[in-house]
């Protein structure tokens, strides 16, 4: 009788280990507490500052309107907002119409050489935007443009025939830069698209542009207008074009200004928080719409293709025409580029091609920039922020994204929202915010790499998100369960379980990151101080010193590097399987 | 009408392991007027032989020819009925008839209207003019699916499946009016199908196919009068004769898949 009882009594269960359980609460809460601090804060100063006079070591900020007066009652705004939203409705515009036809001679054409055109579309991608402005400066610039030169001596003429200085030029250069990206998200539209409808009708005897009209554009409206929002996005806040192209003419936008405003002295905090509110709120409104329509983007998607691809069509003898656009192009947006920096970077002082000039070829740029003070800091800077941001990023991220898609947890929607906030923030607003938060927080990261590194992270956490919510979706439940049913706690199972499944996604995102991130120009350039520049940002030094011929010395030399960076991702990319997203 | 004649064809798909063969070496030829249905198992290539005679695919080797012409040079006229009605579904059953009415000619024909009251009268939609497809049933959508491939006058029918997702009610209902139109027009028509009760009610001919890679195994001709009858005697004694068939080639393939191992 004794001896049964004593089997059927259990054990005293042993007191749930507080260890485990705090553990789980207190790094689920550290991510969330980083993710709420990294991107409300900025915002909140941001605004404050907007609002308030500028704090000095004799006055106390005040509370003012005058920097929205400021801002708002001069006609000069008015200019300002024109241009901007000029600038960016040309270039998106531009960009997605070069985009979505060579998207389409892609997908849906017999076009030969394609499949290499498409492997090549990476390249346009690596190359920053502050050395594609620079070689179009080199090439189409009034007075030592080379198409300018070449066409004057053809025709006998000194006719300016490119002014890249204007808004033509800016749209033109920005257009090109924007247009790969264009490319890809057109080339997924048309891939994921249904082709059961086209088909209908094309056995109800339509023809190719009445199944276009008809049929294909009605079904990827919501892309084209998504993929034009986000373009617009993005040109509006793009720096480097206005900066290099626009401030020299006088032709202002919003990023552009914010920057002055930041720059001259004395410098207005105030005025560039009043300009940077403004442009905030125009993004905010572009990104809202965009994601509403990317969400609804499968609304008239009916049954899926029955395996049959969509099929090509035949172009006769115009696929040599759409062969050679497809030439043309990458001649403009790379070979042209590459080989004007190239060109530059031998000379002694910069010179047009010429048989002169070719006779006084010289390595001497390069010796200057290999032996550059800052050279070696600079590269290490954006190496250890590159690395430290992307891993930083995709592990916060992980965190979040399993809470949001794996929990019950109330208010995870907030927690989603709050990630992807740093959306909508233009790089140069961005940096400009932490600047501000800084300025008034003193914790001893102003002036050191540390605010660069949360700049970055507060700017590339939406990106490490979207990475892991796409591998985290397809990631069930049981697996988890089975997991913890074996004992396992829940940092055990988030190590040895999500985080290996998630490991394709991880690696992916972190690939991504780090190349952005070495790129990144516009969120440094406020923030960077002697001793921590990076390497977008010495060349930006370069630049402003009129050192061209060693600028495009170093310009070369980072895009090879990009490069080797890039088919090095791509190849551990494959050997670990990493998905193409 | 409309008489085809397929030579040698063959279709290959290219996968991710390597070439797939999915029609071997077929031929055969269908005369002016004639109901013919492709029996076979799923994936024994009955749709890609269909989807290769209207040109939305192009064959690897072999040919096919419509009223002596290749289908590549041919301007199709042709009335291709899906599976799934495939309607736009942001356009009423009115509107998506005149899409197709237009479509060839690319601007307004003559007598729309009385058009598409006669083919709505013909698959019995009167009255459903200004639905969209999201209001009608599926039945009711497959039926403008054949209004539509009517509406162009074909002098081909070529058919996928149409009533397979239907429920055997409104199925049976469908193909005695197939027949009936049928009868009435004597339109070519290429019917693929799975069910065999299904191809010996309609088929004048049933070529059935072995599964992959696909040959036709046998051909069947059917000599009953229509309206025929479920379940009657005659009817009984040709699906026993069609299933005889399938069976004996899927032991054939069965062998030589063993034998192949």
């Amino acid at each position: 009788m004794n001896a049964a009882g004593h089997i059927l009594v259990a054990p005293p269960a042993p007191p749930r280990s507080w260890r485990n359980f705090d553990f789980k609460w207190l790094i689920i809460g550290a991510c969330v507490a980083l993710v709420a601090y990294l991107a409300l804060m900025p915002l909140g100063f941001l605004l404050w500052q907007s609002f308030f006079t500028p704090q000095t070591a004799a006055k106390a900020a005040r509370f003012t309107f005058n920097n929205y007066i400021t801002a708002y009652s001069t006609l000069e705004t008015l200019t300002l907002f024109f241009n901007s939203v000029t600038f960016a409705t040309g270039t998106s515009i531009f960009a997605f119409l070069i985009g979505t036809a060579l998207a389409w001679m892609n997908e849906r054409t017999n076009t030969p050489l394609k499949s290499l055109f498409f492997a090549l579309s990476i390249i346009p991608l690596i190359i920053p935007g502050i050395l594609f402005t620079v070689a179009w400066i080199l090439l189409a610039s009034p007075k030592i443009g080379i198409v300018n030169l070449v066409l004057q001596s053809w025709f006998h003429t000194d006719y300016v025939f490119f002014n890249i200085y204007s808004m033509w030029g800016m749209i033109w250069v920005d257009g090109l830069h924007y247009s790969s990206m264009a490319f890809l998200v057109m080339t997924a539209a048309f891939r994921s698209m249904d082709p059961s409808l086209e088909e209908s009708a094309m056995m109800s005897g339509a023809s190719v542009p009445q199944i276009a009209w008809h049929i294909t554009l009605k079904l990827t409206w919501p892309a084209i207008f998504a993929t034009l929002l986000i373009l617009f996005v993005r040109s509006i806040e793009s720096f480097e074009v206005p900066a290099l192209l626009g401030l020299p003419v006088g032709i202002h936008v919003f990023t552009s200004s914010i920057y002055q405003a930041i720059h001259h002295y004395p410098s207005e905090i105030g005025l560039a928080s009043a300009y940077a509110v403004t442009l905030l709120l125009i993004t905010t409104v572009g990104i809202y719409f965009q994601s509403k329509l990317s969400s609804q983007g499968s609304k008239y998607s009916t049954v899926t293709g029955k395996g049959f691809r969509p099929r090509a069509m035949d172009l006769g003898k115009w696929r040599y025409v759409t062969a050679s656009i497809f030439v043309v192009y990458f001649a403009l947006i790379v070979i042209l580029p590459f080989l004007v920096l190239l060109w530059s970077s031998l000379q002694k002082f910069y010179a047009v091609p010429s048989m002169q000039a070719l006779a006084n070829l010289t390595f001497d740029a390069y010796q200057f920039i290999l032996t550059y003070p800052t050279l070696i800091s600079a590269v290490g800077n954006s190496a250890l922020l590159a690395v430290g941001c992307a891993t930083m990023v995709m592990l916060v991220t992980s965190v979040i994204c399993w809470i949001v898609v794996k929990t019950k947890l109330p208010g995870r929607w907030l927690l989603d929202n709050l990630a992807s906030l740093p959306m909508v923030f233009p790089g140069l607003v961005l940096g400009l915010a932490v600047m501000i938060f800084y300025l008034n927080v003193d914790v001893g990261v102003y002036g050191t790499m540390w605010i660069l590194f949360i700049a970055y992270v507060t700017r590339f956490m939406p990106y490490g998100l979207r990475y892991n919510t796409t591998s985290m979706l397809q990631i069930h439940k049981e697996l988890e369960e089975s997991a913890e049913m074996s004992g396992a706690s829940w940092g055990t199972t988030f190590r040895r379980i999500i985080l290996p499944l998630l490991k394709p996604g991880l690696l992916a995102g972190w690939i991504y990151i780090v190349i952005v991130s070495i790129r990144e120009l516009s969120t440094s350039i406020l923030l960077y101080s002697p001793g921590t520049e990076v390497v977008s940002i010495l060349i930006w030094e370069l630049w402003e010193n009129g050192q061209y011929v060693e600028l495009s010395a170093l310009g070369v030399m980072f895009i090879i590097a990009l490069f080797m960076l890039v088919m090095l991702a791509q190849l551990v990319g494959r050997k670990f399987g990493v998905k193409e997203s | 009408m409309s008489h085809i004649e397929v030579n040698n064809l063959t279709k290959t798909f290219d996968t991710r392991s390597g070439p797939l063969k999915v029609v071997d070496d077929i031929s055969f030829k269908i005369a002016e007027g004639e109901f013919v249905c492709l029996l076979g198992p799923s994936g024994s290539g009955k749709s890609v032989t269909l989807n290769c005679i209207a040109g939305l695919l192009e064959a690897s080797s072999g040919q096919v020819k419509v009223d002596g012409v290749p289908v590549r040079e041919k301007k199709p006229n042709y009335g291709y009925i899906f599976q799934q009605a495939r309607m736009l579904p942001w356009r009423t059953v009115e509107e998506n008839l005149l899409f197709a009415l237009r479509a060839e000619a690319g601007r307004p024909v003559p007598d729309e209207q009385r058009r598409i009251a006669e083919v709505l009268d013909l698959v019995n939609l009167t009255g459903y003019e200004k639905f969209y497809m999201h209001q009608i049933s599926g039945g009711m959508q497959n039926r403008v699916g054949i209004a539509r491939a009517y509406i162009r006058n074909p002098d081909l029918l070529l058919m996928d499946e149409p009533f397979a997702a239907l429920d055997e009610m409104t199925a049976r209902k469908l193909r005695a009016e197939l027949v009936s139109a049928w009868l009435r027009e004597r339109r070519t028509v290429v019917f693929v199908t799975h069910d065999i009760v299904e191809a010996c009610y309609l088929a004048d001919r049933i070529f059935i196919y072995t599964p992959k890679p696909t040959r036709i195994a046998s051909i069947i001709e059917i000599d009953l009068p229509r309206p025929r009858i479920y379940g009657s005697g005659e009817l009984h004694d040709i699906e026993a004769q069609v299933l005889g068939v399938f069976e004996k080639s899927l032991s054939e393939f069965a062998a030589e898949t063993a034998d192949a191992s």
